[in-house]
């Protein structure tokens, strides 16, 4: 009666699956291949404000030209009276006070000195080659960023960058 | 002997194997780039002032955000307003026509008395007339103080004034040949765009700024780039940024329209 009715002569033959694994596998290795994993989480809470025309730092990443600062509120509220206007910064996951006891102006340019010395030599770059990037939470202070750059601009690292969120196109 | 039959294996798990990682990879990789605005910091060279005058202030656009996060612009007049802020996107506007309004007018020679007096009309910086045969005369001139400074043997002298030289000649290299023996607008190398803040300024309203800088630069910049070089600002710019050995052409041609457009951006430091 039914038009769709099997006609009952079997089931026709299996569908061999064989080639989805490689199927699966290619996939896995573009994105593999594809994307950069996160180095770290930063020890603090930030949210980037927006901007347009921004440049992409991957390339610098890939040459290690780059290394990145945190500037944002600390994770547990309570510690947050600890900093100057409430804010702190990360150097590779190891919290710094903007402004106390346990912060010396110095912090900025020792860690950078640092990951200079730590490299190995044949990637060993001269320091004004090497970007510094802030990466601070929008509603950060600007007087601590200006406090970054002193640092920086005392050891010749004079190449800075602001990060931002890019917005895309502003207008066309 | 009998022949012991090889039992098939069953491939059907594999793919849930590769399911499995590739999800694990997935959930695993975050997608979004880092993105930035690049600036330089001024290097310090302690050299004696000689000359100590007063930058007029047409050639400072001047860019003021305060503690509560309220702007304060110059106009096109060169008089203080305050921006609402939700007017922001106003200022790469105000910006770009502080770069170009008066950039048509930079060979006296050419243009009439009336176009003449239109520079004199707004608070615009004021271009001038560069050439390759100028600036081979201007780094004669400091060929001549480097040599002044060796005999005295002020280092600090001598350091500043080769500066200044390879300054001079990479833009009379670069002129010579984008543009031969013909004259080039050249903004007056006072201009330069001044962000002010404090210290409880916002660093969204600070990338703002920076943002709207950039827009402007990257305007002004890409049109000329279009028709000097029939290509996007951008697109050589982002070659030359992935390598600058490869794409030694599109380094030069970069480094051309950056002269013409230089990004001299002087952020000072809040002292309250």
């Amino acid at each position: 009666m039914s038009k769709f009715k099997k006609d009952g002569r079997g089931s026709g033959p299996a569908l061999n699956t064989a080639s989805l694994p490689d199927i699966v596998f290619m996939l896995l290795f573009f994105f593999m291949v594809a994307t950069t994993s996160k180095e770290t989480d930063p020890a603090v809470k930030l949210t980037q404000p927006e901007g347009t025309r921004t440049v992409d730092l991957t390339a610098y990443k890939q040459r290690s030209e780059i290394d990145f600062l945190y500037l944002g509120q600390p994770r547990n509220p309570s510690r947050a009276q600890a900093f100057k206007f409430g804010y702190a910064i990360s150097l590779d996951n190891v919290v710094q006070a903007s402004e106390d006891e346990l912060y010396t102006v110095n912090t900025v340019s020792r860690w950078k000195l640092d990951k200079k010395a730590q490299k190995p030599p044949r990637m060993k770059k001269d320091i004004d080659a090497v970007i510094t990037c802030i990466k601070a939470d929008k509603d950060a202070p600007t007087g601590v960023i200006f406090e970054i750059r002193e640092a920086l601009e005392r050891i010749n690292a004079l190449t800075i960058a602001y990060a931002v969120k890019d917005k895309g196109k502003k207008r066309d | 002997m009998a022949k012991r039959e090889i039992p098939e294996i069953n491939a059907g798990s594999m793919a849930d194997i590769a399911f499995l990682l590739l999800l694990f990879f997935l959930v695993t990789t975050t997608m979004d780039k880092d993105q930035a605005y690049i600036r330089s910091i001024p290097k310090k060279i302690e050299r004696e002032k000689t000359d100590n005058q007063e930058i007029d202030t047409r050639y400072v656009f001047h860019i003021f955000a305060n503690s509560k996060n309220e702007l304060i612009l110059r106009d096109r007049l060169g008089k203080d307003m305050s921006l609402p802020i939700q007017e922001t996107d106003s200022i790469s506007e105000m910006l770009y026509d502080w770069y170009m309004t008066n950039r048509a007018f930079f060979d006296e020679s050419n243009v009439s008395s009336t176009d003449k007096m239109k520079k004199y009309e707004n608070q615009f910086p004021w271009y001038s007339a560069s050439s390759a045969a100028e600036y081979k005369l201007v780094a004669n001139a400091y060929y001549l103080e480097l040599d002044k400074a060796e005999k005295i043997g002020s280092e600090k002298d001598i350091q500043f004034i080769s500066m200044k030289i390879s300054e001079v000649q990479k833009k009379q290299k670069l002129i010579k040949q984008f543009f031969g023996t013909s004259k080039v607008p050249e903004i007056s190398d006072k201009a330069h765009v001044r962000i002010e803040v404090q210290q409880k300024t916002s660093y969204e309203l600070f990338a703002k700024i920076q943002s709207e800088v950039e827009e402007a630069l990257y305007r002004v910049r890409d049109e000329e780039c279009k028709a000097k070089f029939g290509e996007s600002y951008g697109i050589i710019k982002g070659r030359v940024i992935q390598d600058e050995e490869k794409y030694k052409e599109d380094k030069l041609k970069m480094d051309l329209i950056e002269m013409l457009f230089p990004a001299r951006i002087i952020e000072v430091k809040p002292k309250n």
